[in-house]
């Protein structure tokens, strides 16, 4: 009796899955996703608006998880297509990818699209200063990145540990072609280190950091969620980009339904609900970012150009450079 | 219904012998019990016999059919345990279809077979109580019934009657004893309780380290003691050394206890040493005034005098001697000294003499 | 046939079989973990992982920070727990049956569960903090050694206080009055008598909690953003993006194999020396106390179960809280984080409940067989299955994860990315609870049952399902549910282990604690607590099955 009442969840739960595979024989994708649950529910809202007969499966976990997911289903893929990953971590697992020359790619700059149509960016982060003004306490609002080297902001801003965010990353790996070696060093010395992108722009909103360096759409929620003190700055001596992208996975079993995915999540239409929704920045020229949400438009930032590319091939060398430049100021 | 046969056995535990060598054969349709203390191996012969463990060496036939290596659930027999051991999550009847059933007896033959061994312990208006419900007397004859009804050839007991009461014991040995003698059935009874052993069992063996000390009927182990051990353990008895005179006669014992020269009976096997022991049991010796000298009769001194009602009993300290201690039967009583007076013990002359 | 056949059949070869599944799935994967600790790229023998960890002053300072706070933990969870089972065991006040909910509090609510209620708490947009805030007090922040030590104190004085409290009840009084009559004052009774005959229990536990404080990964990384912590620290040298180096994994998991091994060997030792010289005895009766202090004990027991509970209520207070992006409207109610994780992310919900079944089912099927075999069939090679089945506790869950995962992700069984690791992961971590749970009831099952079985011309392996199997029922049905309830919430090893797809409710939870999505993760909690409280309750109401007599 009781052992009964003890699967009856299981049995739920496996007759669920069988009433979705069926569902699905028509037009399925299977979408691994690393984005929060609300980006990935307005996705898929556009989407039943514009496709209906897709339907899409979504597997969900950190980029990480899932690049070594595809990598472990290379013989036998599961899934379709992956949304998203940064550039660097993308450049690591070009072998299983499919390319695809999507319709829509004239809409997106060179800049966003990956080698041999392997990825396409999908939005692009900026990396910021976010500043929680009730806990500067007397400190001045900073506004470029060398305000961090001078000694009175020591122990005052967060960064995270560029081994465990692709976002930090690249963040760190332009504070060095910026700044040098001893700006970044400076920098090092004076940070506290996260472990997670999360850590440093929760922290920053709650209070415990003055400030945290990190991504824009991420500081930006906790504008509009109505956390007054909550401010982003666009540091003077440039910003720098952090795209993400999306590809289909070699093999994949859905290819075509697959591809229907990709256009849709790279339509104008889409960009533009990521954007208001969850602040993603698109990657398409053909949107004004001012105009429908209250951060700037890329073209009245100053950025500081990166080669996505070369910053992957760095990636041992500046991680232990960091490692070095921390363990130093200890 | 099989006679059981153990040839030499021997069982170990890790290097200890548990059990050396030992024979013992039990014939058809007799009640046997193994009688001793805690760890001489009365225990561990049953369950050799049971087949709960491989022996290390010998052999256990059952009539003609070598039962060595055969696994328990193939041998056939029935078990009673000390704890009843009765199914906690079955009735009565199903405690006793149980192994009915595995033997794929059919569904009437096993009602009739259960209801009638359940009306047989009388338990008829129980069958369909759990065990938890019921005493422990009543819990036995389940497992009394239990064991039965599957007709097996051989009974085994272990200590059925020690978590009762006493005057549960007494009762459920009548019990026992009627439905064994019912069945014919060859029975192995183990117990601790010399007087159970000796109310119920045509022989008993009483067991010493892994060997049989001594094998008989009641009477022979209480009357015809090998040694001391045996006498000690049947009821009770003043085991004395004593010096003894080189044989005259092949049943005559001369012997010397506190300077007088006594007559006495020579028992066991041996008779070469110059040393014995006199097995005298308490009831059997007397009390006489302390003058004149009697013969067959020793000094001594009374220590304690206990009133039990239906007897008297006595510590006396012989002259030059041990202690010894005498009961005088009500209505048998020749004096009733006190202590610190003299007496005469009385040894009769037919005393035993064992080889020391 | 028969010799060899009875002597090895059934059980022998079942143990032999049951050492082999174990050996493959806990000692190898251990093995693997040591030896990758010890080898360098090449795979030649180096100990460049360890020369590496001893050099980095961060590692040094996590170990440090480690066993600070395992000390203080541990001396603080005492400092509650030894006065509140006192208070229980000789004290009538009213009130007092609310303790009895204290074990089942320790094992229903999760640690990830208790960690993000008191950061919504406490946290620095928390609740109080916000009030407080607001009256113009400011609350220290709660990252840090504040929430650590807050909150595993609260997780963890339960074992000492159900430790001691036994230990109270089975005390002797008469000793007590024995110490009174030779005209001590009562004080000094207690203080002479009393307190070095608990002190064995209270020692035993103390290391209990002390080696868990050690492991626990849950709240360190929820709440130790800015201290810097062995296991976070391991954890976070395994799931570097790019791919962390399996040489320093293993040498950091090696070195807290180490610090747990060494606590215990320390608690065996009291165990052994200490524990069983006390001779079991009547306990006085509890006295009733006068009003004011009967005021004042309530007030203390209650607070401390009023803390031990808050967890549950803030899960679901916020998980009905209206929340913008990840600001919560506190005072706001609203259905949608609820309705979000069921329409848009239902996938962490149903792994959980398929992960843990198959667990349970493993696990009970599994334990069933091992303690049977430990205990009705004791000798040299199930005293080793013995030793095996209990290894996982003395083992962090971050730790066997990445043993686990080390080891299945190449080789013949490549079981890293399935969901066959995740279930693995439960089964081998929750084991030893169940195991231990089988053994008390089989303990006191008598051998003759199964004899007498036997005897009656059943084969032992039948006796076993016929006999021994619906005897065992009540505890077999326990034992799963106390399984699966602690599998639902297992966290530490999962979230090494699992890979897209494979998320689970406290992988969901943790993800949108970190991705900063309280309302979201408050869902999930209370998604989460109600599939625990299901089957407890549906037990306890339904069955009358008392879950928590051996626990």
């Amino acid at each position: 009796m009781k052992m009964k009442l003890k699967f009856l969840p299981q049995i739920a739960a496996t007759l669920m899955f069988s009433a979705m595979a069926t569902l699905a024989s028509a037009q399925t994708v299977v979408l691994y996703s690393s984005n929060n649950t609300e980006t990935i529910e307005a996705a898929l809202n556009v989407t039943k608006k514009k496709n209906a007969s897709l339907n899409v499966q979504q597997v969900t976990g950190g980029t990480g998880a899932l690049m070594k997911r595809i990598q472990a289903e290379a013989q036998n893929p599961r899934g379709d297509i992956l949304w998203s990953g940064g550039f660097g971590t993308l450049g690591a697992y070009k072998e299983y990818m499919e390319p695809y020359k999507s319709p829509d790619l004239a809409a997106i700059p060179e800049e966003f699209r990956g080698p041999d149509n392997l990825w396409v960016g999908t939005n692009v982060h900026l990396m910021v200063i976010m500043v929680n003004e009730k806990q500067l306490k007397g400190l001045p609002v900073p506004t470029t990145w060398s305000d961090f080297m001078k000694p009175e902001w020591k122990g005052k801003f967060a960064i995270t540990d560029p081994s465990k965010s692709a976002t930090a990353y690249l963040l760190v790996y332009g504070l060095l072609k910026q700044f040098g070696r001893d700006g970044l060093e400076k920098i090092a010395a004076n940070a506290v280190v996260t472990s997670s992108s999360g850590t440093t722009y929760k922290g920053t909103a709650m209070g415990e950091y003055p400030v945290g360096l990190t991504i824009e759409y991420a500081a930006q929620e906790y504008v509009a969620g109505g956390q007054k003190e909550i401010r982003l700055v666009y540091p003077g001596e440039g910003s720098y980009l952090a795209p993400e992208g999306m590809f289909i996975v070699k093999g994949a079993k859905n290819a075509e339904a697959a591809r229907a995915f990709y256009n849709i999540l790279l339509s104008r239409e889409m960009q533009q609900e990521l954007l208001v929704k969850s602040f993603r920045r698109p990657v398409r020229s053909d949107i004004e970012v001012s105009k429908l949400t209250p951060l700037p438009d890329l073209k009245s930032v100053k950025i500081f150009p990166l080669d996505q590319a070369a910053a992957s091939e760095e990636y041992e060398q500046l991680v232990s450079l960091w490692n070095l430049a921390v363990n130093k100021a200890k | 219904m099989a006679s059981i046969s153990i040839e030499n056995i021997i069982k170990e535990f890790s290097g200890n012998k548990v059990l050396a060598d030992l024979s013992l054969h039990i014939p058809d349709g007799a009640f046997y019990t193994l009688l001793g203390p805690s760890g001489c191996g009365k225990t561990t012969l049953l369950r050799c016999i049971a087949g709960f463990y491989e022996t290390d060496g010998g052999r256990l036939l059952f009539d003609a059919d070598d039962m060595t290596h055969v696994p328990t659930h193939r041998r056939d027999i029935g078990m009673v345990f000390q704890d009843y051991a009765l199914f906690p999550d079955k009735t009565v009847f199903d405690n006793v279809a149980y192994g009915l059933r595995a033997r794929g007896v059919a569904k009437p033959e096993i009602k009739q077979r259960v209801k009638q061994a359940i009306e047989s312990v009388g338990l008829s208006n129980l069958a369909e109580r759990y065990p938890a419900q019921m005493s422990g007397g009543q819990r036995q004859r389940v497992a009394l019934a239990r064991a039965l009804v599957i007709r097996p050839r051989v009974l085994l007991m272990d200590e059925p009657l020690s978590n009762l009461d006493a005057k549960m014991r007494t009762q459920m040995r009548d019990v026992i004893l009627d439905l064994v003698q019912e069945a014919h059935i060859t029975t192995v009874f183990v117990t601790h309780d010399q007087e159970e052993a000796l109310a119920m069992s045509d022989k008993i063996a009483i067991m010493d380290r892994g060997r049989i000390a001594q094998l008989g009927t009641p009477e022979d182990l209480y009357g015809m003691p090998v040694n001391a051990y045996v006498a000690d353990f049947i009821g009770s008895a003043n085991v004395i050394p004593v010096p003894v005179e080189p044989a005259q006669t092949p049943a005559t014992a001369y012997y010397k206890l506190s300077g007088r020269r006594l007559e006495g009976v020579r028992a066991g096997e041996r008779f070469d040493a110059d040393n014995g022991i006199l097995v005298a049991r308490p009831e059997e010796l007397s009390l006489l005034a302390p003058d004149p000298v009697a013969p067959n009769a020793v000094p001594g001194s009374v220590l304690r005098r206990q009133y039990l009602g239906f007897k008297t009993t006595y510590r006396i300290r012989l002259q030059d001697g041990p202690e010894i201690r005498v009961d005088q039967g009500k209505g048998h009583q020749t004096i009733d000294p006190h202590p610190g007076d003299s007496v005469q013990v009385l040894f009769p002359a037919q005393s035993r003499i064992i080889s020391a | 046939m028969s010799f060899i056949k009875s002597k090895w059949w059934p059980w022998g070869v079942l143990t032999v079989l049951s050492l082999i599944i174990l050996g493959f799935f806990i000692l190898y994967p251990l093995g693997v973990l040591f030896s990758n600790s010890v080898r360098d790229e090449s795979g030649a023998l180096s100990l460049a992982g360890f020369a590496q960890l001893l050099d980095n002053s961060m590692f040094l300072q996590a170990v440090r920070n480690t066993l600070v706070l395992g000390t203080s933990v541990t001396v603080l969870s005492v400092g509650i727990g030894v006065p509140l089972a006192y208070m229980v065991a000789r004290y009538e006040f009213p009130l007092k049956n609310l303790v009895a909910i204290l074990p089942v509090v320790t094992i229903v609510i999760p640690e990830v569960i208790v960690g993000q209620s008191w950061l919504l708490i406490l946290g620095n947009n928390g609740l109080l903090t916000n009030f407080m805030e607001q009256i113009g007090i400011e609350l220290p922040s709660f990252y840090g050694w504040t929430g650590l030590i807050f909150s595993m104190t609260l997780v963890y004085y339960t074992y000492i206080y159900l430790g001691v409290l036994a230990a109270l009840r089975g005390f002797d009084g008469q000793l007590e009055e024995a110490g009174l009559s030779l005209g001590d004052p009562p004080l000094t009774t207690k203080l002479r008598v009393l307190a070095p005959l608990m002190l064995p229990a209270v020692a035993v536990n103390a290391l209990v909690v002390f080696s868990l404080v050690v492991g626990n990964f849950v709240l360190a990384t929820l709440l130790g953003s800015r201290v810097p912590l062995l296991s976070v620290m391991t954890y976070n040298e395994f799931v570097n993006e790019m791919g962390g180096s399996p040489l320093l994994q293993s040498a950091m998991s090696v070195i807290s194999i180490t610090i747990v091994g060494i606590v215990l060997f320390l608690q065996k030792r009291v165990v052994e020396r200490k524990l069983y010289t006390m001779t079991p005895g009547r306990a006085p009766n509890a006295v009733r106390v006068k009003s004011g202090a009967a005021l004042m004990f309530t007030g203390c027991v209650g607070f401390i179960i009023f803390l031990s509970l808050l967890p549950l209520f803030i899960v679901f207070v916020a998980a009905f809280t209206e929340t913008s992006g990840p600001v919560m409207k506190w005072g706001v109610w609203s259905l949608s984080s609820m309705t979000r994780i069921f329409r848009s992310a239902p996938e962490p919900v149903f792994n959980s409940l398929i992960f843990a079944s198959i667990a349970t089912l493993i696990g009970v099927i599994f334990a069933v067989l091992a303690s049977y075999l430990i205990i009705k069939k004791r000798n040299g090679l199930t005293q080793t299955l013995d030793y095996i089945v209990v290894l996982p506790l003395t083992i962090s869950g971050t730790v066997m994860g990445i043993a686990l995962v080390q080891t299945f992700n190449t080789g013949w069984l490549v079981l890293a990315g399935t969901s066959s690791i995740m279930v693995l992961c439960y089964a081998v971590r929750r084991l030893p609870f169940a195991v231990r749970n089988a053994s008390s009831t089989l303990f006191n099952i008598p051998d003759s049952i199964e004899e007498a079985s036997i005897s009656l011309g059943v084969s032992p392996l039948m006796s076993f399902f016929k006999v021994m199997l619906p005897v065992m029922k009540a505890s077999i049905i326990s034992a799963g549910i106390l399984m699966w309830v602690t599998t639902i919430a297992e966290l530490a090893a999962t979230i090494v282990v699992y890979t897209g797809g494979l998320e689970t409710m406290p992988i969901a939870i943790f993800r949108q604690i970190d991705g900063g999505r309280l309302g979201m993760a408050s869902a999930y909690g209370a998604a989460m607590i109600t599939v625990i409280l299901a089957p407890i309750i549906i037990s306890i109401k339904l069955f009358r099955i008392n879950l928590f007599s051996n626990a």
